[in-house]
Protein backbone atom coordinates (compact mmCIF):
# COMPACT_ATOMS: atom_id res chain seq x y z
CA UNK A 1 0.00 0.00 0.00
CA UNK A 2 2.07 2.98 1.11
CA UNK A 3 5.72 2.89 1.92
CA UNK A 4 4.57 3.28 5.51
CA UNK A 5 3.82 -0.42 5.43
CA UNK A 6 7.26 -1.30 4.28
CA UNK A 7 9.10 0.81 6.79
CA UNK A 8 10.15 -0.81 10.01
CA UNK A 9 8.43 0.93 12.87
CA UNK A 10 10.68 2.16 15.62
CA UNK A 11 9.13 0.65 18.71
CA UNK A 12 11.93 1.44 21.10
CA UNK A 13 9.71 4.07 22.73
CA UNK A 14 6.14 2.87 22.58
CA UNK A 15 3.71 5.66 23.41
CA UNK A 16 1.47 4.15 26.02
CA UNK A 17 -0.97 7.03 25.89
CA UNK A 18 -2.09 6.08 22.40
CA UNK A 19 -5.10 3.88 21.80
CA UNK A 20 -4.40 0.26 21.09
CA UNK A 21 -1.30 0.30 23.28
CA UNK A 22 -1.21 -3.47 23.36
CA UNK A 23 0.14 -3.32 19.81
CA UNK A 24 2.50 -0.40 19.49
CA UNK A 25 3.80 -1.61 16.07
CA UNK A 26 0.32 -1.77 14.73
CA UNK A 27 -0.50 1.66 16.13
CA UNK A 28 2.59 3.21 14.64
CA UNK A 29 1.85 1.77 11.23
CA UNK A 30 -1.62 3.19 11.41
CA UNK A 31 -0.37 6.57 12.57
CA UNK A 32 2.05 6.60 9.62
CA UNK A 33 -0.81 5.85 7.28
CA UNK A 34 -3.02 8.53 8.83
CA UNK A 35 -0.22 11.10 8.66
CA UNK A 36 0.21 10.43 4.94
CA UNK A 37 -3.57 10.69 4.61
CA UNK A 38 -3.65 14.08 6.30
CA UNK A 39 -0.69 15.23 4.21
CA UNK A 40 -2.51 14.25 1.02
CA UNK A 41 0.19 11.74 0.06
CA UNK A 42 -2.00 8.72 -0.60
CA UNK A 43 -3.36 7.42 -3.88
CA UNK A 44 -7.12 7.56 -4.35
CA UNK A 45 -7.40 3.80 -3.65
CA UNK A 46 -5.48 4.26 -0.42
CA UNK A 47 -7.72 7.18 0.53
CA UNK A 48 -10.80 5.00 0.02
CA UNK A 49 -9.20 2.34 2.17
CA UNK A 50 -8.45 4.84 4.95
CA UNK A 51 -11.99 6.22 4.78
CA UNK A 52 -13.32 2.70 5.32
CA UNK A 53 -10.91 2.19 8.20
CA UNK A 54 -12.06 5.48 9.79
CA UNK A 55 -15.71 4.53 9.44
CA UNK A 56 -15.12 1.46 11.57
CA UNK A 57 -12.56 2.95 14.03
CA UNK A 58 -13.70 6.17 15.74
CA UNK A 59 -10.45 6.40 17.73
CA UNK A 60 -8.58 6.77 14.45
CA UNK A 61 -10.88 9.61 13.42
CA UNK A 62 -9.72 11.38 16.57
CA UNK A 63 -6.10 10.82 15.56
CA UNK A 64 -6.76 12.26 12.10
CA UNK A 65 -8.18 15.32 13.79
CA UNK A 66 -5.06 15.68 15.95
CA UNK A 67 -2.79 15.40 12.92
CA UNK A 68 -4.85 17.99 11.04
CA UNK A 69 -4.76 20.35 14.00
CA UNK A 70 -0.97 19.83 14.21
CA UNK A 71 -0.62 20.89 10.59
CA UNK A 72 -2.87 23.88 11.20
CA UNK A 73 -0.49 25.05 13.95
CA UNK A 74 2.33 25.56 11.45
CA UNK A 75 1.33 29.15 10.52
CA UNK A 76 1.73 30.15 14.18
CA UNK A 77 5.49 29.82 13.73
CA UNK A 78 5.57 32.42 10.93
CA UNK A 79 7.07 35.90 11.35
CA UNK A 80 4.73 38.24 13.19
CA UNK A 81 3.45 40.26 10.25
CA UNK A 82 0.35 42.22 11.15
CA UNK A 83 -2.30 43.13 8.61
CA UNK A 84 -2.77 46.91 8.21
CA UNK A 85 -5.19 48.48 10.72
CA UNK A 86 -7.71 49.37 8.04
CA UNK A 87 -8.15 45.78 6.80
CA UNK A 88 -10.68 44.79 9.48
CA UNK A 89 -13.15 47.57 8.68
CA UNK A 90 -12.49 47.12 4.96
CA UNK A 91 -13.59 43.48 5.21
CA UNK A 92 -16.70 44.45 7.18
CA UNK A 93 -17.53 47.08 4.54
CA UNK A 94 -17.18 44.48 1.81
CA UNK A 95 -19.33 42.07 3.86
CA UNK A 96 -22.01 44.79 4.05
CA UNK A 97 -21.92 44.92 0.25
CA UNK A 98 -22.51 41.19 0.08
CA UNK A 99 -25.49 41.44 2.41
CA UNK A 100 -26.99 44.24 0.27
CA UNK A 101 -26.47 42.20 -2.88
CA UNK A 102 -28.21 39.28 -1.25
CA UNK A 103 -31.20 41.34 -0.18
CA UNK A 104 -31.47 43.01 -3.63
CA UNK A 105 -31.28 39.59 -5.20
CA UNK A 106 -34.05 38.29 -3.01
CA UNK A 107 -36.21 41.34 -3.85
CA UNK A 108 -35.81 40.89 -7.60
CA UNK A 109 -36.51 37.18 -7.26
CA UNK A 110 -39.59 38.10 -5.32
CA UNK A 111 -40.54 40.58 -8.03
CA UNK A 112 -40.22 38.08 -10.88
CA UNK A 113 -42.20 35.37 -9.20
CA UNK A 114 -44.93 37.81 -8.15
CA UNK A 115 -45.17 39.17 -11.70
CA UNK A 116 -45.62 35.70 -13.08
CA UNK A 117 -48.39 34.87 -10.73
CA UNK A 118 -50.23 38.21 -10.80
CA UNK A 119 -50.16 39.04 -14.52
CA UNK A 120 -53.93 39.36 -14.74
CA UNK A 121 -54.81 40.65 -11.37
CA UNK A 122 -54.63 44.42 -10.66
CA UNK A 123 -55.32 44.11 -6.99
CA UNK A 124 -52.62 41.56 -6.60
CA UNK A 125 -50.23 43.79 -8.59
CA UNK A 126 -50.72 46.57 -6.08
CA UNK A 127 -50.12 44.11 -3.38
CA UNK A 128 -46.96 43.03 -5.13
CA UNK A 129 -45.76 46.65 -5.46
CA UNK A 130 -46.35 47.19 -1.80
CA UNK A 131 -44.28 44.15 -1.10
CA UNK A 132 -41.45 45.48 -3.24
CA UNK A 133 -41.52 48.74 -1.30
CA UNK A 134 -41.58 46.81 1.91
CA UNK A 135 -38.71 44.76 0.60
CA UNK A 136 -36.74 47.92 -0.22
CA UNK A 137 -37.48 49.34 3.20
CA UNK A 138 -36.29 46.05 4.64
CA UNK A 139 -33.09 46.25 2.63
CA UNK A 140 -32.51 49.82 3.81
CA UNK A 141 -33.12 48.76 7.39
CA UNK A 142 -30.75 45.85 6.88
CA UNK A 143 -28.00 48.13 5.59
CA UNK A 144 -28.62 50.49 8.50
CA UNK A 145 -28.26 47.57 10.89
CA UNK A 146 -25.09 46.49 9.11
CA UNK A 147 -23.79 50.06 9.43
CA UNK A 148 -24.50 49.83 13.11
CA UNK A 149 -22.65 46.51 13.06
CA UNK A 150 -19.50 48.20 11.77
CA UNK A 151 -19.87 50.98 14.31
CA UNK A 152 -20.39 48.59 17.19
CA UNK A 153 -17.49 46.49 15.91
CA UNK A 154 -15.06 49.39 16.19
CA UNK A 155 -16.57 50.43 19.51
CA UNK A 156 -16.37 46.94 20.90
CA UNK A 157 -12.81 46.65 19.63
CA UNK A 158 -11.83 49.76 21.57
CA UNK A 159 -13.60 48.55 24.69
CA UNK A 160 -12.00 45.12 24.54
CA UNK A 161 -8.55 46.60 23.88
CA UNK A 162 -8.91 49.04 26.77
CA UNK A 163 -10.23 46.38 29.07
CA UNK A 164 -7.40 43.98 28.19
CA UNK A 165 -4.84 46.70 28.67
CA UNK A 166 -6.30 47.64 32.03
CA UNK A 167 -6.39 44.10 33.32
CA UNK A 168 -2.85 43.55 32.06
CA UNK A 169 -1.64 46.55 34.06
CA UNK A 170 -3.65 45.49 37.10
CA UNK A 171 -2.17 41.99 37.01
CA UNK A 172 1.32 43.43 36.53
CA UNK A 173 0.93 45.79 39.47
CA UNK A 174 -0.32 42.88 41.60
CA UNK A 175 2.78 40.90 40.65
CA UNK A 176 5.05 43.75 41.65
CA UNK A 177 3.54 43.68 45.15
CA UNK A 178 4.56 40.06 45.87
CA UNK A 179 6.86 39.58 48.91
CA UNK A 180 9.79 37.51 47.54
CA UNK A 181 10.46 39.47 44.36
CA UNK A 182 13.92 40.06 43.01
CA UNK A 183 14.88 42.98 40.85
CA UNK A 184 17.37 43.01 38.05
CA UNK A 185 18.12 46.30 36.34
CA UNK A 186 19.15 46.30 32.68
CA UNK A 187 21.09 48.81 30.59
CA UNK A 188 22.09 49.11 26.95
CA UNK A 189 25.54 47.62 26.24
CA UNK A 190 26.42 50.16 23.56
CA UNK A 191 27.70 53.48 24.93
CA UNK A 192 25.32 55.37 22.68
CA UNK A 193 22.36 53.22 23.69
CA UNK A 194 19.66 54.89 25.78
CA UNK A 195 18.02 51.54 26.55
CA UNK A 196 17.09 50.97 30.18
CA UNK A 197 14.74 48.66 31.99
CA UNK A 198 14.17 46.11 34.69
CA UNK A 199 13.25 42.50 35.12
CA UNK A 200 11.31 41.65 38.26
CA UNK A 201 11.27 37.96 39.15
CA UNK A 202 8.14 36.94 41.03
CA UNK A 203 8.98 33.44 42.27
CA UNK A 204 5.69 33.07 44.18
CA UNK A 205 3.67 32.93 40.98
CA UNK A 206 6.36 31.74 38.57
CA UNK A 207 6.40 34.91 36.48
CA UNK A 208 8.82 37.64 35.59
CA UNK A 209 7.85 41.15 34.57
CA UNK A 210 10.13 42.75 32.01
CA UNK A 211 9.82 46.46 31.42
CA UNK A 212 12.11 48.17 28.93
CA UNK A 213 12.39 51.39 27.01
CA UNK A 214 14.45 52.96 24.21
CA UNK A 215 15.13 49.78 22.29
CA UNK A 216 14.82 49.95 18.50
CA UNK A 217 11.95 48.02 16.89
CA UNK A 218 13.27 44.96 15.02
CA UNK A 219 12.66 43.62 11.49
CA UNK A 220 9.88 41.06 11.31
CA UNK A 221 12.12 38.00 11.27
CA UNK A 222 13.93 38.94 14.49
CA UNK A 223 12.99 39.03 18.15
CA UNK A 224 14.59 40.24 21.35
CA UNK A 225 15.34 37.36 23.67
CA UNK A 226 15.97 37.58 27.41
CA UNK A 227 18.60 35.24 28.86
CA UNK A 228 19.14 34.64 32.57
CA UNK A 229 22.62 33.66 33.70
CA UNK A 230 22.46 30.88 36.27
CA UNK A 231 25.62 29.13 37.51
CA UNK A 232 27.43 30.50 34.47
CA UNK A 233 24.86 29.09 32.06
CA UNK A 234 22.53 31.17 29.93
CA UNK A 235 18.90 30.15 30.08
CA UNK A 236 16.30 31.26 27.50
CA UNK A 237 13.57 33.19 29.36
CA UNK A 238 11.44 34.13 26.38
CA UNK A 239 11.03 36.44 23.42
CA UNK A 240 9.54 39.88 23.11
CA UNK A 241 9.14 42.76 20.70
CA UNK A 242 9.03 46.47 21.43
CA UNK A 243 6.33 48.85 20.28
CA UNK A 244 7.06 51.62 17.74
CA UNK A 245 8.02 53.86 20.68
CA UNK A 246 10.69 51.35 21.65
CA UNK A 247 8.95 50.16 24.82
CA UNK A 248 8.05 46.70 26.07
CA UNK A 249 6.11 45.47 29.07
CA UNK A 250 5.86 41.70 29.08
CA UNK A 251 5.26 38.89 31.50
CA UNK A 252 7.46 35.85 31.02
CA UNK A 253 7.22 32.48 32.73
CA UNK A 254 10.05 31.75 35.21
CA UNK A 255 10.72 28.80 37.49
CA UNK A 256 11.89 28.69 41.09
CA UNK A 257 15.53 28.27 40.18
CA UNK A 258 15.46 31.76 38.68
CA UNK A 259 15.69 33.19 42.18
CA UNK A 260 19.35 32.23 42.04
CA UNK A 261 20.26 34.02 38.84
CA UNK A 262 23.15 36.44 38.97
CA UNK A 263 22.65 38.44 35.80
CA UNK A 264 20.71 38.63 32.57
CA UNK A 265 21.13 39.80 29.02
CA UNK A 266 18.99 40.74 26.03
CA UNK A 267 20.07 39.61 22.57
CA UNK A 268 18.68 39.95 19.06
CA UNK A 269 17.78 36.49 17.75
CA UNK A 270 16.02 34.77 14.85
CA UNK A 271 12.44 33.60 15.51
CA UNK A 272 13.58 30.01 15.98
CA UNK A 273 14.76 29.09 19.47
CA UNK A 274 18.51 28.60 19.85
CA UNK A 275 20.22 26.91 22.76
CA UNK A 276 22.76 29.72 23.21
CA UNK A 277 22.66 33.40 22.25
CA UNK A 278 23.74 33.86 18.63
CA UNK A 279 22.96 37.51 18.03
CA UNK A 280 24.16 40.86 19.26
CA UNK A 281 23.84 41.53 23.00
CA UNK A 282 21.96 44.80 23.34
CA UNK A 283 21.35 44.95 27.10
CA UNK A 284 22.93 43.56 30.25
CA UNK A 285 22.11 43.70 33.90
CA UNK A 286 22.76 42.34 37.38
CA UNK A 287 20.61 41.51 40.34
CA UNK A 288 20.23 44.70 42.28
CA UNK A 289 17.66 43.74 44.92
CA UNK B 1 -20.41 40.24 25.57
CA UNK B 2 -19.98 38.53 22.22
CA UNK B 3 -16.21 38.97 22.31
CA UNK B 4 -15.99 36.72 25.37
CA UNK B 5 -17.83 33.87 23.70
CA UNK B 6 -16.34 30.76 22.10
CA UNK B 7 -15.68 30.60 18.38
CA UNK B 8 -18.66 28.32 17.88
CA UNK B 9 -20.98 30.79 19.63
CA UNK B 10 -19.59 33.76 17.70
CA UNK B 11 -19.95 31.80 14.48
CA UNK B 12 -23.59 31.10 15.27
CA UNK B 13 -24.11 34.87 15.58
CA UNK B 14 -22.37 35.35 12.24
CA UNK B 15 -24.84 32.91 10.66
CA UNK B 16 -27.70 35.06 11.88
CA UNK B 17 -26.17 38.00 9.97
CA UNK B 18 -24.42 39.75 12.83
CA UNK B 19 -21.54 41.68 11.30
CA UNK B 20 -19.98 42.21 14.72
CA UNK B 21 -19.40 38.44 14.88
CA UNK B 22 -17.37 38.61 11.67
CA UNK B 23 -15.36 41.46 13.20
CA UNK B 24 -14.62 39.41 16.30
CA UNK B 25 -13.48 36.38 14.31
CA UNK B 26 -11.30 38.69 12.24
CA UNK B 27 -9.76 40.07 15.44
CA UNK B 28 -9.03 36.56 16.63
CA UNK B 29 -7.70 35.03 13.43
CA UNK B 30 -6.99 37.90 11.01
CA UNK B 31 -3.27 37.89 11.86
CA UNK B 32 -2.81 34.17 11.39
CA UNK B 33 -4.64 34.23 8.04
CA UNK B 34 -2.60 37.26 6.95
CA UNK B 35 0.71 35.72 8.03
CA UNK B 36 -0.01 32.52 6.17
CA UNK B 37 -1.08 34.52 3.11
CA UNK B 38 2.12 36.60 3.34
CA UNK B 39 4.27 33.49 3.60
CA UNK B 40 2.60 31.83 0.64
CA UNK B 41 2.14 34.82 -1.69
CA UNK B 42 5.09 36.96 -0.57
CA UNK B 43 3.30 40.21 -1.39
CA UNK B 44 1.48 42.50 1.06
CA UNK B 45 -1.26 43.54 -1.38
CA UNK B 46 -2.01 39.96 -2.38
CA UNK B 47 -1.93 38.88 1.27
CA UNK B 48 -4.48 41.59 2.17
CA UNK B 49 -6.70 40.54 -0.74
CA UNK B 50 -6.54 36.91 0.25
CA UNK B 51 -7.27 37.70 3.91
CA UNK B 52 -10.35 39.63 2.80
CA UNK B 53 -11.38 36.82 0.47
CA UNK B 54 -11.12 34.23 3.25
CA UNK B 55 -13.27 36.19 5.71
CA UNK B 56 -15.81 37.02 3.03
CA UNK B 57 -16.12 33.34 2.15
CA UNK B 58 -16.83 32.68 5.82
CA UNK B 59 -19.43 35.47 5.82
CA UNK B 60 -21.06 34.54 2.53
CA UNK B 61 -21.03 30.76 2.71
CA UNK B 62 -21.06 30.25 6.47
CA UNK B 63 -19.49 26.90 5.75
CA UNK B 64 -17.57 26.34 8.97
CA UNK B 65 -18.78 23.43 11.04
CA UNK B 66 -17.55 23.60 14.66
CA UNK B 67 -18.11 19.88 15.02
CA UNK B 68 -15.46 19.19 12.41
CA UNK B 69 -12.48 21.13 13.75
CA UNK B 70 -11.21 24.36 15.25
CA UNK B 71 -11.86 27.74 13.61
CA UNK B 72 -8.14 28.39 13.16
CA UNK B 73 -7.67 25.03 11.39
CA UNK B 74 -10.65 25.80 9.15
CA UNK B 75 -9.36 29.27 8.25
CA UNK B 76 -5.79 28.17 7.67
CA UNK B 77 -6.93 25.28 5.44
CA UNK B 78 -9.10 27.72 3.49
CA UNK B 79 -6.29 30.28 3.22
CA UNK B 80 -3.86 27.65 2.11
CA UNK B 81 -6.06 26.22 -0.60
CA UNK B 82 -6.97 29.71 -1.87
CA UNK B 83 -3.30 30.70 -1.94
CA UNK B 84 -2.42 27.54 -3.85
CA UNK B 85 -5.34 28.34 -6.13
CA UNK B 86 -3.71 31.67 -6.92
CA UNK B 87 -0.42 29.92 -7.54
CA UNK B 88 -2.20 27.44 -9.72
CA UNK B 89 -2.73 30.13 -12.30
CA UNK B 90 0.98 29.72 -12.88
CA UNK B 91 1.41 26.06 -12.03
CA UNK B 92 -0.89 23.11 -12.30
CA UNK B 93 -1.65 22.14 -8.73
CA UNK B 94 -5.29 21.15 -8.90
CA UNK B 95 -4.75 17.63 -7.70
CA UNK B 96 -2.83 18.81 -4.70
CA UNK B 97 -5.53 21.23 -3.59
CA UNK B 98 -8.14 18.56 -3.84
CA UNK B 99 -6.04 16.21 -1.81
CA UNK B 100 -5.37 18.68 0.97
CA UNK B 101 -8.84 20.08 1.20
CA UNK B 102 -10.65 16.76 0.93
CA UNK B 103 -9.34 15.62 4.28
CA UNK B 104 -12.10 15.46 6.83
CA UNK B 105 -12.46 17.47 10.01
CA UNK B 106 -13.76 15.34 12.83
CA UNK B 107 -15.37 16.63 15.98
CA UNK B 108 -13.71 19.24 18.15
CA UNK B 109 -14.67 20.40 21.58
CA UNK B 110 -13.51 23.94 21.95
CA UNK B 111 -11.19 26.63 20.82
CA UNK B 112 -7.54 26.65 21.62
CA UNK B 113 -7.48 30.43 21.54
CA UNK B 114 -9.75 30.51 24.57
CA UNK B 115 -7.08 28.90 26.68
CA UNK B 116 -3.66 30.03 25.70
CA UNK B 117 -2.33 33.23 24.23
CA UNK B 118 -1.38 33.60 20.61
CA UNK B 119 2.19 34.50 21.59
CA UNK B 120 2.56 31.38 23.68
CA UNK B 121 1.32 29.16 20.86
CA UNK B 122 3.74 30.82 18.44
CA UNK B 123 6.61 30.27 20.84
CA UNK B 124 5.69 26.62 21.35
CA UNK B 125 5.30 25.89 17.64
CA UNK B 126 8.62 27.58 16.78
CA UNK B 127 10.33 25.59 19.49
CA UNK B 128 8.73 22.36 18.24
CA UNK B 129 9.81 23.05 14.66
CA UNK B 130 13.37 23.71 15.80
CA UNK B 131 13.42 20.25 17.39
CA UNK B 132 12.68 18.53 14.09
CA UNK B 133 15.58 17.27 11.99
CA UNK B 134 16.34 19.85 9.28
CA UNK B 135 15.30 17.65 6.37
CA UNK B 136 11.90 16.87 7.92
CA UNK B 137 11.20 20.53 8.62
CA UNK B 138 12.33 21.60 5.18
CA UNK B 139 10.15 19.04 3.38
CA UNK B 140 7.09 19.85 5.51
CA UNK B 141 7.50 23.58 4.91
CA UNK B 142 7.92 23.19 1.17
CA UNK B 143 4.79 21.06 0.99
CA UNK B 144 2.70 23.22 3.32
CA UNK B 145 3.70 26.76 2.42
CA UNK B 146 4.82 26.41 -1.15
CA UNK B 147 2.25 23.80 -2.12
CA UNK B 148 4.98 21.71 -3.71
CA UNK B 149 4.14 18.15 -4.71
CA UNK B 150 6.25 15.21 -3.58
CA UNK B 151 7.96 14.93 -6.94
CA UNK B 152 8.69 18.65 -7.04
CA UNK B 153 10.27 18.47 -3.58
CA UNK B 154 12.16 15.36 -4.63
CA UNK B 155 13.61 17.21 -7.62
CA UNK B 156 14.22 20.42 -5.70
CA UNK B 157 16.13 18.76 -2.89
CA UNK B 158 17.50 15.96 -5.00
CA UNK B 159 16.26 13.19 -2.72
CA UNK B 160 14.22 10.07 -3.57
CA UNK B 161 10.44 10.37 -3.66
CA UNK B 162 9.98 7.80 -0.90
CA UNK B 163 12.29 9.78 1.37
CA UNK B 164 10.25 12.94 0.80
CA UNK B 165 7.13 11.08 1.87
CA UNK B 166 8.82 9.59 4.92
CA UNK B 167 10.28 12.95 6.02
CA UNK B 168 6.89 14.66 5.71
CA UNK B 169 5.13 11.94 7.64
CA UNK B 170 7.72 11.61 10.36
CA UNK B 171 7.95 15.37 10.74
CA UNK B 172 4.21 15.69 11.19
CA UNK B 173 4.02 12.82 13.67
CA UNK B 174 6.90 14.22 15.70
CA UNK B 175 5.31 17.67 15.78
CA UNK B 176 2.06 16.10 16.89
CA UNK B 177 3.93 14.41 19.77
CA UNK B 178 5.81 17.55 20.84
CA UNK B 179 2.65 19.69 20.67
CA UNK B 180 0.44 16.96 22.12
CA UNK B 181 -1.21 19.13 24.78
CA UNK B 182 -1.95 21.96 22.34
CA UNK B 183 -3.26 19.66 19.66
CA UNK B 184 -5.42 17.56 21.92
CA UNK B 185 -7.02 20.56 23.62
CA UNK B 186 -8.31 21.93 20.32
Amino acid sequence: MTDSHNSQPDNSQPDNSQPDNSQPDHWQQRQDLLASYVLGDLTSEEVTEVNELLASHPELVEEVKHLQETLALLPFALPEDEPPQKLGSQILQAATGISKENSRFSISKNNISKNNITKNSISKKVNSKQKIWLGLAGALAASFILGLGIYSYSLQKTIVATRNELSYYQETVALLGQPNNRLLSLKGTDKKSQATGSFVIVPDVGKGVLSLQNLSPLPRNKVYRLWAVKNGEKVDCGDFKVNPQGKALVKLPVDNSMVNISSALVTVEPLQPVSQPTGETVMKGHISL
Amino acid sequence: MLSNQTDAEVFQELCSGNLLALGILYDRYGSIVYRLAMRMLDNTQEAEDLTQEVFLILWRHQNYDPKRGSMSAFLSTLTRSRAIDRHRQMRSQRELIQKWSSSIFPESRNSLMDKISFQEISHRVRQALSQLPNNQRQVLEKAYYEGMSQSEISQDLNIPLGTVKTHKRKGLIQLRQILKDLVESR
